[in-house]
């Protein structure tokens, strides 16, 4: 069986399919690849920050140039970094099908969004 | 404490449920077919329905219960923000466009999607129903802990009334009307949060609070030497349960009323001011000695919780700046309340509330609470419930049913990255205003030393009766949308998944929208009968056992599913089996469950520390693996 990001589009018993276009293969993979990335990236972050807490806490509470200490900032720079890293994936989702699109030099209509079916 | 009903909250909360009711039926004609009801034609926008994931995964338990913990203990409730976010990240990078793509109606087809497997949609009908049940009841309890102080409605009132209004909400018109309410609930609640903290700064942090004269108990001070040479007060003997107690009894010779001290240091003299809460054997209270009301010669408890010390010793800051605000907290001296049940010999139980001046630099550090506690602790289990606690909240959010349904309400992938993109925004400047609206709580004199779920609510009524009344019915507001959501992802589980795909009862889709509908009702009432039944449990921690149980059943499933080309439909089936049960025995088998579900002691447990998803997470995997190794399907000659 391919990967599931070869495989066709769900048609679930009892109806015909939620959506009867959908992005390239080749293009789902490109996304797949950057998502696992950036997730890679987050999961060190977070995992760092659980592993620090839970067996170095001391360190949480030094505070680097007398500002915040390091507990409040690396926390508020978890929730900054997931929003960040999230901005990051659309644009990069964004250029990589831009980039596709133009290879392959058929992409009708004017967003986009209706060219997925031609990708084919 | 005793709340004065708010006339004004209860006239916003009826305009709220008024106007959502009023557009549920507006939109009822839109939900008369399976795709409108369950997916609302895959036709809300992509902002709408990243705002509405906010409105759907901001719970009363993120909202009150976050911001209560941390007007307690501090960052110990900033933990939760940081994992319930982080866990977004999951949803976003790894299942969100697979399983739009996937699926249909239910995160059942997702999985079912390459197999037609009736095991797969009865697994994943199984756990979204244990799952959402779990998550049913804190928002019901809570709805129903909400409406006493606020609305002054008794606790069965305020399950019944969030309960109706719901279920009307889900049967009219379905997904189609729960997007919109989540929608509009979620947009509230970030604004309105972000005017609270706004607020707080522009106030910054007072030494004095400005509460009314007679609502507040400031910290004060004395000495054992100063109480005793006081002609009025007879210090009374430490006996009976108060021996051994770190408290001070001294009894007013005129009128008998007894005040408590607290000793701040256990070799010296210096005493802080508590409060009591009797419960006599008659079924009575006394509030601080004297019955509890608010007529003439009754007494209640006081608001607490106050800067006892700032910086440089100043007696207020004057506004802050965002960063200036907790560097400048991170500096003070903080009293933060605790408390101590006494049982008296004559069968009165006395809970004792007490300041303990706590340095900033300790609150703003992890640790200091009790769930919390256990990474001061050299003993490397009770490190591992935090770990465990941590890995739960990451893996839990991507695989909670009611948050996976909203990939099918929007029309494509690219629709459905946006909207979660959208959502993480929104829900992490939501938990960033949590640490503020916590602190702000904290340092606010307006605690309700009894309660901790009253913090946000009683943050807002310092800054005037409109945002208070504002805030209340936002909090209702946010139970009315997580508790729409979670009745329709039961209801998705029953009528599409169990009886239409695995008993595959020939259905008309005017029929499956009415079994939908019949569904739904029956959820409402089971959800309302467990938030009466449960009134008494304390249910702050299931909120984090359904993230376990959901973690543990459904996330290795999603991703092996996505990531693995050799997992098989059996492979599937076993492992969210097993995930939900193990994670369900564990939870129930724990300590805390003996301790506050059964009231048996907790050392006769068996299970090594309370929270599952580090072992059971990693359980789930293996099984999946092995299971789909031994079910490998044989190759055929000739296929690729």
């Amino acid at each position: 069986m391919p990967p599931i990001h070869e495989r066709p589009a769900a048609s679930s018993r009892g109806g015909p399919p939620a959506h009867d276009v959908d992005e390239p293969p080749a293009l789902t993979i490109a996304y797949a690849r950057v998502g696992l990335w950036l997730f890679g990236v987050y999961l060190a972050l977070y995992a760092a920050f659980v592993g620090v807490n839970a067996f170095a806490p001391d360190i949480m509470a030094t505070r680097p140039a007398e500002g915040l200490n390091l507990a409040v900032s690396t926390g508020l720079g978890l929730i900054v970094a997931a929003i960040v890293l999230s901005l990051v994936y659309m644009a990069i989702c964004k250029r990589v099908a831009d980039r596709y699109w133009a290879a392959s030099g058929t992409r009708p209509g004017r967003d986009g969004d209706r060219a997925r079916g031609a990708g084919r | 404490m005793i709340y004065e009903p708010s006339t004004i909250a209860v006239v916003v909360f009826a305009a709220f449920v008024g106007t959502v009711l009023g557009l549920s039926f507006y939109l009822g004609r839109k939900a008369r077919e399976p795709g409108g009801y369950f997916a609302a034609h895959g036709q809300i926008h992509w902002f709408v329905n990243g705002i509405a994931f906010a409105g759907d995964y901001l719970s009363a338990a993120s909202f009150l219960g976050i911001c209560g913990m941390i007007a307690f203990a501090g960052y110990d409730g900033f933990l939760y923000s940081i994992g319930y976010l982080a866990g977004w990240v999951v949803a976003l990078f790894v299942v969100a466009e697979p399983l739009k793509r996937l699926g249909k109606f239910t995160f059942a087809d997702a999985l079912n999607s390459q197999f037609d497997s009736r095991g797969i949609t009865l697994a994943a009908a199984a756990s979204t129903l244990v799952v959402s049940i779990f998550y049913l009841i804190p928002q019901m309890v809570g709805a129903g802990t909400l409406v006493r102080p606020l609305l002054g409605l008794p606790h069965e009132a305020g399950v019944i009334t969030v309960g109706a209004v719901v279920v009307l909400i889900v049967v009219t018109a379905g997904m189609v009307s729960t997007s919109y309410v989540q929608f509009i609930k979620g947009a509230l609640l970030v604004l309105f949060c972000a005017v609270l903290a706004v607020f707080i700064l522009r106030r910054g942090l007072t030494t004095e609070p400005a509460v009314p004269d007679g609502r507040f108990q400031p910290f004060e001070t004395t000495t054992v030497d100063a109480l005793g040479s006081d002609p009025g007060l007879r210090i009374l003997p430490e006996s009976d349960a108060w021996r051994d107690e770190p408290f001070v009894r001294a009894e007013d010779v005129a009128t008998g009323i007894v005040t408590v001290w607290y000793r701040l240091d256990p070799e010296g003299d210096e005493l802080a001011r508590g409060q009591t809460l009797t419960a006599l054997p008659d079924g009575s209270r006394l509030a601080n000695g004297l019955p509890q009301g608010k007529g003439e010669g009754q007494g209640d408890l006081k608001a607490v919780g106050q800067v006892i010390r700032l910086p440089g010793d100043q007696t207020e800051t004057g506004p802050l700046g965002p960063i200036d605000f907790l560097t400048a907290v991170q500096d003070s001296t903080i009293a933060t309340w605790s408390n101590r049940i006494i049982r008296g010999s004559d069968g009165s139980v006395t809970t004792v509330y007490y300041p303990v001046p706590t340095e900033g630099n300790d609150l703003m550090v992890p640790g200091g609470s009790s769930t919390f506690k256990g990474i001061r602790s050299d003993r490397l289990v009770d490190k591992l419930d935090f770990i465990s606690l941590m890995l739960a909240l990451f893996g839990g959010t991507a695989s909670l049913p009611h948050i996976l349904i909203r990939y099918y309400t929007v029309k494509d992938q690219k629709a459905a990255r946006r909207s979660t993109v959208v959502g993480i925004a929104a829900i992490g400047a939501f938990y960033v205003l949590t640490l503020y609206l916590g602190l702000g709580a904290m340092t606010g004199g307006v605690l309700d030393p009894t309660n901790s779920n009253m913090a946000a609510p009683l943050l807002a009524r310092s800054f005037g009766e409109l945002p208070f009344a504002i805030i209340s019915a936002v909090a209702f507001t946010t139970v009315l949308g997580t508790v729409s959501g979670l009745i329709m992802a039961a209801s998705g589980a029953i009528a599409h998944d169990l009886i239409e795909n695995v008993l595959r009862w020939p259905m008309t889709d005017l029929r499956k929208v009415r079994i939908a509908k019949g569904s739904a009702v029956v959820i409402g009432v089971v959800a309302m009968a467990l938030g009466i039944a449960f009134e008494k449990l304390n249910v702050s921690f299931l909120v984090g056992w359904a993230f376990n149980v959901a973690a543990s059943a459904n996330l290795p499933a999603l991703v092996m599913l996505l990531f693995w080309r050799k997992t098989t439909k059996w492979g599937i089936s076993a492992a969210i089996f097993v995930g939900m049960i193990t994670s369900l025995a564990w939870i129930l088998l724990s300590a805390q469950a003996y301790r506050d579900v059964y009231g048996l002691p907790a050392e006769e447990s068996i299970i090594p520390f309370s929270q599952p998803g580090l072992v059971t997470i990693p359980l789930g995997f293996l099984v999946l693996v092995l299971v789909s190794l031994a079910t490998q399907p044989k190759p055929k000659p000739g296929a690729a």
